[in-house]
């Protein structure tokens, strides 16, 4: 046999990579790849859309990983959520791999959108995520691997979580329809294994302890934040905000997503934020900030009646 | 004799066998498998020509065998293929450090190893090695396909698999080009592409499981060979 070309090497690789996906899904380009599989741009045959279809590298991957692909599937499909990616369908291929599909996002991740806005526009994204983790939040699930790269914004400016994989979820979630609590619930990871993404992973869930909660969360969108603000000068209040929600203790963080959104939001209005202790100088330049024209319009009545009090005086 | 395991077994791992079939099989396998890498590095690294690279390859399994190296791998200490390239660094090294004993002895050597002028990076020289063993995996799976394809009677299949994705993968044939080449309808040619192609598959995941001693090694050279960024 001749020896294989480059280009046969890589036709073959993609041959062998390429899911079967019958008669439904026709697989397109490749579109990312991570820790557990590939995502493919795919159209779906019966109703005639594109879709993002995730599947397993190979379907001999470990039962954790495959578990963990239907989990993360599962886990989309429980949040009905405009800010969490939409779930259409689940399955396995031809081939033996676990696959979903899902609403084709296209868009810029957040990390690449970030550089070509201004900080209102970036804080106003970041508090888009805070509602979508928010929500996860309130159905019991702790995403544990946010960071700017795991954020879509769509096409319509929509703000998209994605990549679930890891996600922790309430025991009563993972096991519905299954009869019993699944080792599922998390993310079929032990004690004593670490999930997630340096930089973005709070200590307590670097060293892999059981009680990872939603702080855990606050931890990563407060680095997340800090990425978002990058090197300019950052405002004091913000700082604070940063800081507080990256405390290296969890009882040092703001308490839940909502605080550390409420605090975001806050700072926007010009409102006080609750991490950071203000000065009085810094008070009355807020309010004046907050309040110009009100300030301004006092201070031309107080000019007039003193011009008026210093003509009858004359 | 077939260098292919007839079930999903680690013929690595049967490298230690007390059975001499079975060693000898695996001897035959990791041969096959690497000796296009090995090729590869000696020509790259050590500025050899062909002719002499293939000598040195043939020096270095067989020395490989006579002192038992490769019986000696440890599964517990990382992927076998990592093994092998750190032997054939001792193995190159030592001989490039013999050949420089003869020279100055004024001998003459039948291979003047030297190490390559050009700057090679250790990166540059592991990256070769990949993709050298790469390129044997999928040469060896295409190999049983065509076995499979000519003992099941699909000669035509494997025909086709070819025409489309090895010799025509700078440029793919359009199906109706393939039916009207091979005198078969255009959906024959989806089916047959979707046949072979599938199996192929298989026949890849087969040769990685037995070049491999563990299922975690398994499947870190799986997504190695197929896990390559878009």
């Amino acid at each position: 046999m001749k020896p294989l070309t480059d280009a046969a090497v890589a036709r073959l690789r993609d041959a062998v990579d390429r899911p079967d996906a019958g008669e439904r899904y026709e697989i397109h380009e490749l579109l990312g790849r991570g820790g557990m599989g590939a995502v493919y741009r795919a159209t779906d045959r019966v109703l005639r859309r594109d879709v993002a279809l995730k599947v397993l590298t190979t379907e001999l991957e470990s039962g954790d990983i495959a578990r963990r692909l239907e989990r993360e599937a599962r886990v989309l499909a429980s949040l009905e959520h405009p800010g969490i990616v939409a779930i259409h369908d689940a399955g396995t291929l031809g081939d033996g791999r676990p696959f979903y599909t899902m609403r084709l996002v296209r868009g810029r991740r957040l990390d690449e959108q970030s550089k070509r806005e201004g900080r209102g526009e970036r804080l106003r994204r970041f508090l888009g995520v805070c509602d979508a983790v928010s929500f996860a939040h309130s159905a019991g699930v702790i995403h544990r691997d946010l960071k700017p790269a795991n954020v879509m914004i769509g096409e319509f400016g929509e703000v998209l979580v994605l990549d679930w994989g890891v996600a922790k979820v309430a025991a009563e979630l993972a096991s519905a329809g299954q009869g019993a609590p699944s080792p599922a619930a998390d993310g079929d990871t032990g004690p004593g294994v670490a999930v997630g993404t340096p930089g973005f992973m709070a200590p307590e869930q670097s060293s892999g302890a059981e009680s990872v909660d939603g702080r855990a969360d606050v931890f990563a969108l407060g680095a997340m934040l800090r990425t978002l603000l990058g090197t300019e000068k950052v405002p004091p209040p913000l700082r604070a905000i940063v800081f507080r929600a990256t405390a290296e203790s969890a009882s040092g963080r703001y308490p839940t997503v909502d605080a550390l959104a409420s605090d975001v939001r806050a700072w926007l209005d010009g409102a006080a934020v609750s991490a950071y202790a203000e000065s009085p100088w810094e008070r009355a330049l807020r309010f004046y900030r907050r309040n110009s024209a009100l300030v301004l319009l006092l201070l031309a009545y107080l000019t007039v009646r003193l011009f008026i009090l210093w003509w009858r005086g004359v | 004799m077939s260098v292919f395991p007839e079930t999903r077994v680690s013929l690595v791992v049967a490298l230690s066998s007390d059975d001499p079939s079975m060693r000898a099989r695996a001897v035959d396998l990791v041969v096959s498998a690497y000796r296009a890498p090995v090729v590869a590095v000696l020509r790259r690294q050590w500025s050899l020509d062909l002719a002499d690279a293939e000598d040195l390859a043939h020096d270095f399994f067989a020395h490989a065998l006579e002192r038992e190296w490769l019986s000696r791998y440890d599964r517990t200490r990382g992927r076998f293929r990592t093994f092998l390239r750190s032997c054939l660094q001792d193995f190159a090294t030592t001989a490039h450090e013999a050949a420089n004993r003869l020279k100055r002895g004024g001998h003459l050597i039948a291979v003047p190893l030297e190490e390559s002028t050009a700057t090679v990076t250790e990166a540059d020289v592991d990256r070769l090695f990949e993709q050298e063993w790469v390129r044997s995996v999928l040469t060896l799976s295409l190999e049983r396909l065509s076995a499979q394809c000519a003992a099941a009677g699909r000669q035509a299949t494997y025909d086709v698999f070819v025409a489309h994705d090895v010799e025509g993968a700078d440029d793919p044939p359009r199906y109706s080009d393939l039916a009207a080449r091979f005198g078969i309808p255009v959906t024959q040619v989806a089916n047959y592409l979707h046949w072979a192609r599938g199996r192929f598959r298989g026949h890849v995941l087969d040769t990685l499981r037995a070049l491999t001693a563990s299922d975690s090694e398994f499947r870190d050279e799986a997504r190695a060979l197929l896990g390559r960024e878009p």
